[in-house]
């Protein structure tokens, strides 16, 4: 059994654990809350856009192929947003196996598969089973703090790639806040761009936008509109895999607090039973030492 | 007479301010956009969109983007919009610099185009920053 000594020492340094997965939580917490300003403060960028967006896909015949495709689906681009640091529950491995998951299926498809990754942990994840199919890996991005600059470099570098002939249909796979506890990972398609059917209109009040002249013409606006999408569209998830991140480490640490509290409470209750336990016994060999006298 | 002006970009929503005229740098040439203006949507070059308010008229740099126009408001998606008053003639010339080198390395098509669409974007942006 382990002596008195050893059980203080592991009480000791179990607190500590606590104290630092609790600092760790606020820490989680504080970041939450400023991802969260920050994706609100994303969204009526975002709406416009995919208003007017869908406003002029539905209009609009045109075969671009940011629209339309390149006319073939051999080669895919999987976009995986994941964290750069770990401790943050199922969040990066639930990400890393729907990327499985998706490389998995396109192949047995008989497709090629491209991975691009954002954030150090799904690159680390997946080196071993695809490291020779990872086109890029970004990391750092949210150092000093995620901005749009970002998200359009990374938007950029897709479309330069996808000018080039090196994919015909991207997939952005990150994880959907919906509260601390709960994160969906989604898959989104990307290119070629998917009229959403779900278009939530509640923005009665411009309705009249049927009326709307086009300058210089519906053709050109979406041929400018599209690209700049991409950017938006993965400026989006980025933010809600940031928030995300956050509100899965929250419940991690929260989750770790609690269970070293749980371990320092036994480890308490066991400490104080073997003291008493040595107690008794030193009394015992008294009593008896001088039963024999 | 006045409509509500609105610049959004992907951050945040940088700036309201009830105007009486707008001018807004459309993508086949300067357009003055005042209240009751027929619906219109406009792509935007880079360059200037000047606000003319209550307080006086200020302006802002916007590296292209779209104008989305009704009769009783004006609202511009830009990717990057900065005040006049913040650009410098240095940093200007700064990303002027920047988008030459990109595009003297670019060596793919798709690099090439990204690199021009900087230059012609910080060749207003010195431009603007003279005015």
């Amino acid at each position: 059994m382990a002596s008195l000594k050893d059980l203080r020492d592991r009480i000791g340094s179990v607190k500590n654990t606590r104290k630092i997965t609790s600092a760790m939580k606020m820490v989680a917490a504080a970041k939450l809350r400023r991802a969260q300003d920050q994706a609100e403060a994303s969204r009526p960028y975002a709406e416009r856009m995919e208003r007017m967006l869908s406003d002029l896909a539905s209009r609009s015949s045109s075969d671009l192929p940011l629209m339309a495709g390149t006319g073939k689906s051999d080669t895919h681009l999987i976009i995986l947003g994941t964290a750069d640091r770990g401790l943050c529950g199922g969040f990066n491995a639930n990400l890393v196996k729907e990327t499985r998951r998706m490389t998995n299926e396109l192949q047995s498809a008989g497709k090629q598969v491209k991975i691009y990754c954002i954030g150090k942990k799904g690159a680390q994840a997946l080196n071993r089973e695809f490291g020779d199919l990872i086109v890029k890996r970004v990391e750092d991005l949210d150092k000093p703090a995620l901005s749009y600059s970002k998200a359009g470099a990374i938007a950029d570098d897709i479309l330069t790639m996808f000018d080039d002939g090196a994919f015909d249909a991207a997939t952005l796979i990150y994880a959907r806040f919906q509260s601390a506890i709960a994160q969906i990972v989604t898959r989104q398609q990307l290119i070629p761009f998917a009229v959403e059917a779900d278009e939530d209109a509640a923005n009665v009040d411009e309705a009249d936008d049927s009326a709307y002249e086009f300058e210089p013409s519906e053709d050109a606006i979406l041929a400018e509109l599209l690209p700049r999408n991409v950017g938006v569209q993965v400026f989006k998830a980025l933010l809600e895999n940031a928030a995300s991140e956050q509100g899965a480490r929250m419940t991690a640490m929260d989750n770790a607090t609690r269970n070293a509290g749980e371990m320092i409470d036994k480890l308490t209750l066991l400490y104080n039973r073997s003291r008493q336990a040595s107690i008794t016994k030193e009394l015992i060999e008294i009593v008896s030492g001088a039963e024999a006298l | 007479m006045t409509m509500q002006f609105e610049l959004v970009t992907p951050e945040a929503s940088q700036a309201q301010i009830e105007a009486t005229m707008v001018v807004v740098p459309g993508a086949e040439g300067d357009m003055g956009v005042l209240q009751d203006h027929a619906p219109t949507v406009t792509s935007l070059r880079p360059g200037v969109v000047s606000v003319t308010g209550s307080d006086g008229e200020t302006g802002f740099f916007v590296a292209g983007g779209f104008a989305e126009i009704t009769a009783a408001r004006c609202v511009i998606l830009a990717e990057s919009a900065t005040p006049l008053s913040d650009l410098t003639a240095e940093a200007a010339q700064a990303a002027m610099t920047e988008a030459k080198a990109a595009l003297e390395t670019a060596t793919s098509d798709g690099e090439k185009n990204a690199a021009e669409r900087k230059v012609a974007v910080a060749d207003a942006m010195v431009d603007a920053a003279k005015a």
